[in-house]
């Protein structure tokens, strides 16, 4: 080659190369430049050459580039290094140089642009740091492998998570820190990512006792499609596993919880899709929860759609408040109670089948309904008697209303002074022994007035047949206790309008009397009322036996009769007939006594004229028999003295003694005889007298002045005493011969049986002219007699008492047949050795 | 033999002794005007002085002869062992005969006046020591 060839050639490349070629003195001064430096820097050549060329470089590089240029000046060897330039227009030019000194100290040196590459190789090393970043700083697990199953790189998760040193694992393979049943899971799937695929698989080892899991993600790393490494990314999952573990067991445990619990219960979620339903749920709705979870539960049941659920479930779900509610779900026809609570999450709803209670309570509902509009009273109590409930009733009954008496016993406000506690406490017993009772009883109303009821006591039972309470019924009979009560006492009176009716309390004090009563007594209620009526009617001759009879009789509580004599309130004596009739209450005990009085005075006295004619009968009956026996005792006496002296007469010597004595005795048989006859025709006379006999004015004075003068000799022969205690002018309507034998025989009997011991005293006396008649007392002071042995023959005919006194016994039997012929009566009383009194009374005609 | 004669009657008494004495004169005979006497001195005797025969009148004063009858109805079966009592009444009422069927120790009714009949019936009796009702 031509050197000249060589030099245009050489100049050629110099113009057209895109490196600056340029050469630099000892100085640093520019010498030469090629033109491309326009291109790079902005400098023409011209305005290079001959500056100094740390005026284009960049301030901060001037040390290094002097530096480095000096030590290669040393050196001969070509250098390179690369420093910065300021662009004309003041951006930053890279350039790399490649230098050499030559001999003539001059530098020769070839600059390359290496903004470009600069650029380039800035962006690779950021992405190279990034990726190492990313590399050693990944909270993940990265490493990677390569095609020999060599670990070649690690980051520090992975040497952090295993505890060993990144020289332990680069160029080893995964097998030498993974167990080995991992090492050969990760072998296999290596294995695949080194034939292009990526994988993803969990991997689960302990390091120091602990469990680690891991989401692990292999994929290959190709280059120029070939596989040259495997890159494994592996993301703890450990805790992530636990909680989700943990939520699973919650859930779990949740769901046994709201299996277990009895409710029945349900959940949905915002989109009103079942969310979880318990078998409860499922067997009152009668779903198989299986075909509802995720569904939406309007859709499910569409007829509740708009119902009553709807309407709660939105209202809990707007105002994110629980709401609770009883409704009625036609699909398995039952009652539910409803508590749904809303959340974030939806709702959840609770429910049980109340169907029952519902039904109980309508049903009571109704019984209450009844009860509450019912006239009647209504008391509900527990099994303590204490009021849960009262209704209406109750209150316009007694006055109280449920307020003031809930908790309380209702006999302990409405029992009063005269309510029947007794018979009270016998209901009471029955029925806590659970006995429905019945009874009537005296209540008080607040007001204090009474109140009589009706009321049935019925026990209320658990299921187990214990008593749970008592539900009580009032029926206000006050009216009719009332006017039965009045009724009882008005039939009393209306059955004998006449007849007193007097009705007393238990113990015998009066209560009520009728007008009977008062037209009878003369005494009206306000004056007997609260007394006895004995105190009032009884009176002296009252007979205390009658009075006695009626206390025992009383006291047994009996119905009984008795008849007595009873005082008007004029004082006029009246016989009654009571007819006493006890009055029980329920349990027995007499509560009062009805006492009926008749006014039998009539009556008594047609008894009493009854049994005078009985009597008079009788006498005259009794005197028929004296009379038979007279005729056939004292009439044949003689008589039959007489036929056997006669027939002894014949059996005797006519001249003897005793033939004498017996003819003079024969003579007073028959003189005897004669005297009885005598009697005979006397009796007879008085008898057929009787009644009709001639009554006149007798002056008793007169007529015993006449029987004294008659008997004036033997009176006086016994030197006797007359006194005379008769009331000035006595005198009787009477038959005078009759009083005359009266008091004849009086005098000769009280002169013939006078006592030998003293001086006869015979005294006369009157008691009284009474408007009924006259009693007279005609008395001695003789010898008298035995009144036991007298027995009551003294006015008997021919009963004679002294056997050694003469007499015919018949003086006192005419005394007594005169004056029962006149109407009148004696009596006498006597005692051996003191005298002997009669008594005689002539009734006033 | 011992004979009591209880009557209120002298005239009674005086005709009833001498027909005794005239079928018997060897009677020891007492006679008693009312029955109390006659009890008097029947309790007051012993034994032997108890009567074999007794006349008791009914109608008489003080004690009549169903009152002595009554008084000795407690010795009955001492009486009979020992006495025979007879009735001697004027009464011709049966109601007496059917009162004595409450006195059985009476040994028989016997209306007055006393027959010699009657006497020596009753002293048959007597001797043979045999009772049985005269009438």
């Amino acid at each position: 080659m031509k050197p000249d060839q060589a030099l245009f050639d050489f100049e050629k490349m110099v113009i057209h190369s895109l490196d600056i070629i340029g050469s630099i003195d000892l100085n640093g001064y520019i010498r030469y430049v090629s033109d491309i430096s326009e291109d790079i820097l902005g400098y023409q050549s011209s305005e290079m050459i001959d500056h100094h060329y740390s005026d284009f470089l960049h301030p901060d590089d001037l040390l290094d580039t002097e530096q480095t240029v000096r030590t290669f000046y040393d050196t001969p060897e070509k250098t390179s290094f690369e420093n910065r330039y300021i662009h004309k227009e003041g951006h930053i030019v890279p350039i790399r140089w490649y230098g050499v000194w030559s001999e003539d100290n001059t530098l020769y040196c070839v600059g390359r642009d290496m903004t470009k590459q600069r650029k380039s190789q800035s962006r690779l090393e950021e992405s190279e740091q990034r990726y190492r970043v990313l590399f050693d700083n990944n909270p993940d697990v990265v490493f990677i492998e390569n095609k020999e199953g060599l670990v070649t790189e690690a980051n520090q998760q992975l040497v952090k998570s295993l505890r060993v040193s990144e020289a332990q694992l680069i160029n080893c393979p995964a097998s030498s820190f993974l167990p080995p049943d991992m090492a050969a899971v990760n072998e296999r799937y290596l294995q695949q990512a080194l034939m292009g695929n990526s994988l993803r698989f969990e991997f689960e080892f302990e390091i120091n006792g602990e469990t680690r899991i891991y989401d692990t993600i292999k994929y290959p790393v190709i280059v120029k499609d070939e596989v040259v490494c495997v890159q494994t990314i592996a993301k703890e999952i450990t805790s992530l596993v636990h909680s989700y573990n943990t939520i699973k067991r919650q859930a779990k445990r949740l769901s046994n919880i709201f299996e277990s619990i009895t409710n029945a219960f349900f959940t949905l979620d915002k989109e009103w899709k079942f969310s979880y339903i318990n078998c409860e749920a499922e067997r009152l709705l009668a779903i198989e929860r299986a075909f509802y979870i995720g569904e939406n539960a309007w859709q499910k049941f569409p007829i509740e759609e708009n119902g009553v659920f709807y309407r709660h479930y939105h209202h809990a779900v707007a105002t994110g408040k629980a709401v609770q509610f009883e409704a009625y779900y036609s699909g398995t026809d039952v009652w539910l109670d409803v508590r749904a609570f809303p959340s974030e999450e939806g709702i959840s709803v609770y429910f049980d089948d109340i169907t029952e209670k519902v039904k109980a309570r309508q049903e009571l509902e109704k019984l209450s309904l009844v009860a509450s509009k019912t006239t009647n009273g209504v008391i509900i109590t527990n099994r303590a008697r204490r009021i849960e409930w009262v209704n209406e009733g109750f209150t316009r009954l007694t006055g109280y209303r449920l307020e003031e008496v809930r908790g309380q016993i209702p006999s302990d406000f409405l029992h009063g002074q005269k309510t029947d506690k007794k018979a009270f406490e016998v209901v009471k017993d029955k029925m806590e022994g659970g006995e429905p009772v019945s009874f009537e009883i005296l209540n008080y109303r607040k007001n204090g007035e009474e109140l009589w009821l009706s009321v049935q006591v019925n026990p209320t039972y658990d299921g187990n047949g214990g008593i749970l309470g008592f539900v009580t019924v009032q029926t206000d009979i006050t009216d009719r206790v009332n006017s039965q009560q009045e009724l009882e006492k008005l039939s009393l009176v209306a059955s004998s309008t006449d007849n007193g009716v007097i009705i007393t309390d238990a113990c015998g004090l009066t209560e009520w009397v009728n007008e009977g009563f008062t037209k009878t007594t003369g005494y009206t209620l306000s004056e007997i009322a609260g007394r006895k009526p004995g105190e009032l009617l009884q009176g002296e001759e009252t007979e205390e036996a009658t009075v006695s009879m009626m206390r025992e009789k009383l006291k047994l509580g009996v119905h009984f009769n008795a008849m007595l004599i009873n005082y008007k309130k004029s004082g006029e004596k009246f016989w009654v007939s009571m007819d006493i009739t006890p009055v029980y209450d329920t349990v027995g005990t007499v509560r009062q006594f009805i006492a009926i009085l008749k006014d039998i005075t009539f009556r008594k006295e047609a008894e009493t004229s009854l049994l005078k004619m009985t009597q008079d009968l009788y006498a005259k009956n009794s005197d028929q028999q004296q009379f038979t026996y007279l005729v056939s005792h004292n009439l044949r006496a003689p008589v039959a003295n007489a036929m056997g002296l006669a027939n002894l007469l014949t059996k005797l010597d006519k001249n003897s003694e005793l033939y004498d004595k017996s003819l003079s005795v024969l003579n007073q048989s028959i003189l005897q005889l004669d005297t009885v006859l005598k009697d005979i025709n006397t009796i007879l006379t008085i008898r057929d007298s009787n009644g009709n006999m001639d009554q006149e004015q007798v002056s008793i004075n007169a007529v015993l002045e006449q029987v004294l003068s008659s008997l004036q000799e033997p009176f006086q022969k016994c030197g006797g005493e007359f006194v005379n205690r008769l009331e000035e002018g006595i005198s009787v309507k009477a038959n005078k011969a009759y009083v005359y034998s009266i008091f004849y025989n009086f005098l000769s009997n009280a002169i013939k049986y006078r006592s030998e011991e003293r001086a006869l005293v015979v005294r006369v006396k009157s008691f009284g002219n009474t408007s009924k008649g006259t009693l007279i007392s005609f008395s001695d002071n003789g010898s008298g007699f035995d009144m036991k042995k007298a027995n009551n023959n003294i006015f008997k005919l021919y009963k004679r008492f002294h056997v050694d006194k003469k007499g015919r016994g018949i003086g006192l039997y005419l005394v007594k047949s005169h004056l029962e012929a006149m109407g009148g009566h004696v009596e006498v009383t006597s005692k051996i050795g003191f005298g002997t009194r009669f008594l005689i009374y002539l009734p006033k005609i | 033999m011992k004979i009591f004669i209880i009557d209120d009657d002298h005239l009674s008494i005086f005709l009833s002794r001498n027909m005794l004495a005239i079928e018997d004169a060897t009677l020891d005979i007492k006679t008693f005007l009312s029955g109390a006497e006659a009890l008097e001195v029947l309790f007051a005797s012993d034994e032997d002085n108890i009567p074999e025969v007794m006349f008791v009148d009914l109608n008489m004063p003080i004690m009549d002869g169903w009152g002595l009858l009554d008084a000795l109805s407690p010795l009955e079966y001492r009486l009979r062992e020992k006495c025979s009592i007879y009735i001697l009444t004027s009464s011709l009422d049966t109601s007496d005969t059917d009162r004595l069927q409450n006195y059985p120790f009476v040994s028989g009714l016997i209306h007055k006046p006393i027959k010699s009949e009657d006497i020596e019936l009753i002293f048959s009796f007597q001797r043979s020591q045999s009772k049985s009702l005269v009438l």
